[in-house]
């Protein structure tokens, strides 16, 4: 294939202009990726080191895969937190409640909440839905003895742990605020609103808006998510969750792999 | 035999002196030890009268111990004077300062004073300053030992147990883990029934044992700190940390701290070395730096004190054993001293000494833990040159902010940007390259050892393109060049190496210089995106530097 060859000079270029400064590349640490192309390997050339192209790569902590698809990411988050759910359980009888809690905030939500306006819009219902128990089973050892009387929602309230869909929509605003703050991306920020699509992943929350206004307190932001808000059709938001997905696809480009 | 010992716990009071005839060893020493390890103490006093405040007069009575933790009633000094008091020298204390054991850590309790009331205390020591030298290197001197100094006399010391937490030897878990183990192969023999319900209780009455111990471990340690809490925690969470750190050294193992120490100094060096002969431009030579001096190149007051407070007070104390909370709260005090200190080297361009010197600690990456090449080598500068550092690079932001040498790509070291932000970057550039049908070819490059290998020259050939002042380039070429460091293992110290060129891992100023370097790039990337059009696959090369 002609463009493949293209990116490989190009890769080389690159790499010689690294040597041009005095850094050298550390062969067993470098990989690459061809996003979009599933075929035979690959080989490039590093300094006399031929590697060829991996399925995934992590970069700053984030597994990006060929396909753009998340699983592989997904599956590491879930690991991470169900070996975290069992600690918290051997801590359960040693902390007071505000100890506890302390440590799922800095433990078990730093992990979930981190870059995850990338991947949280992508994945599949069935990992959506095995992150959300971890989280509950994780919320329901906190209440310890009342975890039996009461129910999902009313846990949520007493302890004041943010649900998955909290989180979500937490992370989302801060990440949406960074890129509003910041002037050269914003062709990438209504991108960004359009494809993780805060709307048509909480078809019945649109109360977020005001919620984010507390929060973040910039009109800047509430005008420009507003408008979107606004493209919506006021009966889309009794639609169940998969048809009103199809029907946003419509409206706005999302990227379908 | 003393009786009914009267112990003083607390506070001391630094304006009285106190003087001491002689020293003993103290006949019951282990008793003694052990109070002082439950108290945090360092010293114990032992004195046979003393004057105390009884209902508004003053009455004499007899007082057996004196117990303190202050730490500068030194032995030699308590020989010369002569009173009535004798010292009990528990050899406790020896290299207090620097001791960070495996379960003890050691440092100043600086929680006692409040910022304010140390300033003012503190100016005494500046007083004598001659802060109208025109030499870097001396001022440098005498600002560190007039803060040394002033720790040394008015801080006490203490030290904290860490906790260790894992073995749980109660004997009778032991007991009860012994009887489980016997009930459990009786019950494999005969599979009855009354055996399993025989295990069953056994294991549930051990359960609720180890339960109750590790409650009573966590609950005694987790009082101590808040250092120790978290380590307890990290312990149970599984994060383990530990500082016992052995190696192998071709079939030998080797476990003695300044022998690592050694080891890990010569690894590091050569490490670097062999690097060094790879890489190519090794001799540059720079041409005259531009004259662009003007008087905003120096630093006003107000900056250091902002700088000042943007030092991590939780980070680790260079060699000068400054700790950083210290010089922070301190700022009132410290800062006209700095500020010429700060101007001085802009001046003359010359860092002092003292500032290059940096206690390299091993930290280790991953993998194998016995080799030494699974260990990362991080510095830890002196908090005066942090001070300065982060002084330097708020004037530099001003140029890293330019969005026409940068363009969107740079995301580490910039205002409003993070890690998930370039995430985002990459994402909507792959996914927006595939919507037209392009493939995206990305690799990621490890940099071996990048801050080690910054040529100073060339990175100047950089700032000088970029515009940027001559005194700081010139104070940059001076940073980078020089350094010498020492492994540091477990308070175990290395010979001093030197480093010919290049930055530290752990400075302040490393990150953002190698994204200067960087710059060029992308400046020319972008120009060739204006003049040509590449119309195969590619259009764009974009870079993000990360």
């Amino acid at each position: 294939m002609a463009s493949l060859n293209d990116l490989k000079e190009i890769a080389k270029s690159h790499i010689e202009w690294l040597n041009g400064l005095g850094m050298v590349i550390n062969k067993k640490k470098t990989e690459f990726i061809i996003f979009g192309y599933s075929g035979m390997k690959v080989d490039l050339d590093f300094g006399g080191e031929k590697i060829s192209n991996s399925d995934n790569i992590k970069i700053l902590g984030v597994q990006f895969q060929a396909n753009l698809k998340w699983s592989s990411h997904v599956n590491k988050v879930i690991k991470k937190m169900s070996s975290l759910s069992y600690s918290l359980r051997v801590l359960n009888c040693l902390l007071n409640r505000k100890q506890h809690k302390n440590i799922i905030n800095s433990h078990v939500i730093s992990q979930l909440s981190y870059a995850l306006p990338i991947w949280g819009a992508n994945i599949s219902h069935d990992e959506n839905r095995r992150l959300s128990s971890l989280m509950l089973k994780i919320v329901r050892l906190h209440c310890r003895d009342f975890s039996n009387i009461l129910s999902d929602r009313e846990i949520c309230e007493l302890t004041s742990i943010r649900s998955l869909t909290s989180i979500r929509t937490l992370a989302d605003c801060n990440l949406l605020h960074k890129f509003i703050k910041f002037p050269m991306n914003s062709e990438i920020t209504l991108r960004l609103i359009q494809q993780t699509s805060f709307s048509a992943r909480y078809p019945n929350r649109l109360n977020f808006f005001d919620f984010s206004y507390k929060k973040i307190g910039r009109t800047s932001f509430i005008n420009r998510t507003k408008k979107i808000a606004e493209r919506i059709p006021f009966e889309w938001l009794n639609l169940s969750m998969t048809t009103f997905k199809k029907k946003m696809k419509e409206i706005t480009p999302i990227y379908i792999p | 035999m003393i009786r009914d010992m009267e112990m003083l716990v607390g506070t001391p009071n630094f304006q009285q002196t106190i003087n001491f005839n002689s020293v003993q060893t103290c006949p019951f020493r282990t008793q003694f030890e052990s109070m002082m390890v439950n108290f945090n103490l360092d010293q114990i006093v032992l004195n046979n009268t003393r004057f105390r405040k009884v209902s508004d007069t003053m009455q004499s009575s007899l007082l057996d111990v004196v117990v303190t933790n202050v730490p500068f009633l030194k032995v030699d000094e308590i020989h010369q004077n002569c009173s009535d008091h004798i010292i009990l020298d528990i050899n406790h204390t020896k290299n207090l300062h620097r001791m960070v054991g495996r379960n003890q850590v050691t440092f100043n309790d600086w929680r006692w004073y409040s910022g304010l009331s140390m300033n003012n205390i503190f100016k005494q020591f500046f007083r004598g300053l001659n802060i109208h030298r025109n030499d870097p290197e001396i001022l440098n001197n005498q600002v560190v030992t007039a803060i040394c100094n002033g720790l040394n006399i008015l801080v006490p010391k203490r030290s904290v147990m860490l906790p260790n937490v894992d073995s749980v030897t109660n004997p009778s878990i032991q007991n009860l883990k012994n009887r489980k183990s016997r009930q459990f192969k009786k019950y494999k023999r005969t599979l009855a029934d009354e055996d399993f319900m025989l295990l069953k209780s056994i294991s549930k009455i051990l359960n609720v044992e180890i339960r109750k111990e590790r409650k009573r471990k966590f609950n005694f340690h987790s009082n101590q700190s808040v250092k120790a809490f978290w380590k307890s925690v990290n312990h149970l969470i599984g994060k383990k940390v530990d500082s016992n750190i052995s190696l192998k050294m071709g079939n030998e193992m080797i476990s003695d701290s300044q022998k690592i120490s050694e080891y890990f100094s010569e690894f590091f060096t050569e490490k670097v070395a062999t690097l060094v002969d790879k890489s190519l431009p090794n001799n540059i030579v720079l041409g005259d730096l531009p004259h662009n001096e003007s008087d905003c190149d120096f630093f006003t007051e107000s900056e250091i004190r902002s700088a000042l407070q943007q030092i991590k007070s939780t980070k680790a104390q260079g060699h000068d054993e400054i700790p950083s909370n210290v010089l922070k709260d301190l700022s009132q005090s410290v800062i006209r001293p700095l500020t010429r200190l700060f101007n001085l080297v802009i001046e003359t361009g010359i860092i002092p000494k003292g500032w290059k010197v940096s206690r390299i600690v091993p930290v280790f990456k991953s993998g194998d833990k016995t080799l030494v090449s699974n260990y990362r080598p991080v510095s830890n500068i002196s908090s005066i040159s942090k001070a300065f550092e982060k002084a330097l690079i708020s004037k530099l932001q001003k140029y890293l902010d330019h969005d026409i040498l940068f363009g969107s790509h740079q995301h580490s070291y910039r205002l409003h940007t993070s890690t998930t932000t370039a995430c985002v970057v990459i994402q909507d550039y792959v996914a927006s390259e595939l919507d037209k049908n392009r493939l995206v070819l990305m690799y990621s490059a490890d940099l071996s050892s990048a801050f080690d290998l910054l040529i100073p020259n060339l990175l100047a050939q950089r700032l000088v393109e970029l515009n940027i002042p001559s005194r700081w380039i010139k104070c940059i070429q001076n940073y980078l060049t020089d350094r010498s460091g020492f492994v540091d293992v477990n308070g175990e110290v290395s010979t001093l190496k030197m480093i010919p060129f290049g930055c530290v891992q752990g400075s302040v100023l490393g990150p953002t210089l190698v994204s200067f370097l960087f710059t060029l790039r992308v400046h020319l990337m972008l120009a060739t995106q204006m003049t040509h059009t590449l119309e195969s696959a590619v259009r764009k090369i974009t870079s993000w530097h990360l």
